[in-house]
């Protein structure tokens, strides 16, 4: 299997010189690992400064101060996303220490229901509900009027499953196609207020998807093998790119779209 | 035992703004219909397989076509569509010839009481000149779906409101 592994937001061998973000701010929720961090990573390597944004302290700090050994712009801060009040404190903190905020990544879930959906329990919803479309509602409400004020960026983390449905995982395919629909909706009542909304839907190998294909060996190749581009992707180099795009001016007549970003696994839309 | 189950959700009028819409408003308009389609898609999957004398079931859910498009005012409509129309192909694969799944997407004028989204994403008027009729247009889609010749559609979207949105 030619997937591409190793730690997350480590490698920078592929940044491009151009410094697309300098000046601007991103908070990430989610942003101690995988995916999230990857993302991270590039942005601050085009010259953002990134607020990683999670709830273990022990992941956070580590990952933003491993940004700032590669000198880099990066900080950590405590936030649950189904607590309302821990997202207005990170918003406010990142605002207060940074002076502005430009793009809010929405990428936290929790809650991994998987098997028949006779079986699903109501909290197997609950805890993917809560962290994928509530909290993409509440993000939203907190971080509106600064992104307004900055014509900033506000990205969703959404998943190929939410398009194509999943039979091994109907509820997350599900969590995340909402996510998608609210990111659609809320470009058209964003648009005036020149703020543009969009979605990411990676495949990426995080530590998540690196522990099931440990567990599941198969699942490694399987995925290779519906990849026109014959490898896993990696959260910083190959989906980092689309977040810097996203968040910079570059894509400033783009919205309520969703970029998928999986070496053409899935080509359905 | 039902061979045919339409499940409606229910959409909240409007329009309201995200900015401006309380939490118990956000959960009625996107987290309730979606429950309520998890609770429908949980009680089919639990019944038996239907007998050969009986074929195939058959689960349609009716949504507006706020669920493909979005619409401002209606943010959260669009997303429990969006998340209904995933549960649907889930629930598809999963459940194979023992119980087909379909969506139709209908008008918002359909399904609204009071003022529904509007049909912003389109530059023109519906081709068939209006949104259509419950009874004439959109149960004879379902009857169509539910004729034991229908035996090989499952998951996908069927969009009848008269020619306003076509793509794919």
């Amino acid at each position: 299997m030619n997937a591409s592994a190793g730690p997350s937001g480590t490698s920078s061998d592929s940044s491009p010189g151009a410094n697309l973000l300098a000046g601007r701010v991103a908070l990430v929720t989610g942003g101690g690992a995988g995916i999230g961090l990857g993302m991270a990573a590039a942005m601050a390597r085009h010259g953002a400064s990134v607020v990683l944004a999670s709830r273990r302290s022990e992941v956070g700090e580590a990952a933003a101060a491993g940004l700032r050994a590669e000198g880099l712009q990066a900080s950590w801060v405590r936030c649950d996303v189904t607590v309302p009040d821990e997202i207005t404190a990170a918003v406010d903190s990142t605002v207060e220490e940074q002076g502005r905020l430009d793009c809010l990544i929405h990428n936290a879930l929790d809650g991994s229901a998987s098997g028949p959906l006779e079986n699903a329990t109501d909290g197997d919803w609950a805890a993917l509900a809560a962290t994928s479309v509530r909290a993409s509602y509440d993000c939203a409400r907190i971080v509106h009027p600064h992104l307004q004020a900055t014509g900033g960026s506000f990205v969703l983390l959404t998943s190929a499953a939410g398009m194509e449905g999943s039979a091994a995982r109907p509820l997350y395919a599900m969590a995340k196609a909402a996510q998608r629909g609210f990111a659609k909706g809320l470009a058209a009542e964003w648009g005036p207020d020149g703020i543009r909304v969009n979605c990411i839907a990676p495949v990426a190998m995080t530590p998540a998807l690196a522990g099931a294909i440990r567990h599941d060996p198969s699942l490694g190749e399987r995925l290779v093998a519906r990849t026109p581009l014959g490898r896993i992707g990696d959260p910083a180099d190959d989906v980092g790119p689309v977040a810097v795009f996203l968040a910079g001016d570059l894509s400033r007549h783009v919205t309520g779209q969703t970029l998928v970003v999986d070496g053409g696994g899935f080509r359905g839309l | 035992m039902p061979d045919l189950v339409v499940h409606i959700p229910a959409v909240t009028d409007g329009p309201v703004a995200v900015n401006d819409q309380e939490p118990h408003a956000w959960a009625a308009a996107c987290e309730a219909p979606m429950v309520e389609a998890i609770g429908v898609a949980r009680t089919i999957g639990s019944l038996a397989d239907p007998s050969p004398d009986t074929g195939t079931r058959r689960l349609v859910w009716i949504l507006p076509t706020t669920a493909l498009g979005g619409s401002a005012g209606f943010v959260g409509v669009g997303a429990a569509g969006e998340g209904i129309r995933a549960l649907a192909k889930g629930a598809a694969k999963q459940w194979g010839p023992s119980c087909t799944t379909t969506v139709l997407a209908v008008s918002p004028a359909l399904l609204f009481a009071g003022p529904g989204p509007s049909d912003e994403g389109s530059l023109s008027a519906p081709a068939l000149g209006g949104p259509g009729d419950v009874v004439t247009d959109v149960a004879s889609l379902v009857d169509l779906l539910a004729d034991p010749r229908n035996r090989f559609t499952t998951g996908g979207t069927l969009v009848a409101d008269g020619g306003t949105w076509m793509a794919p």
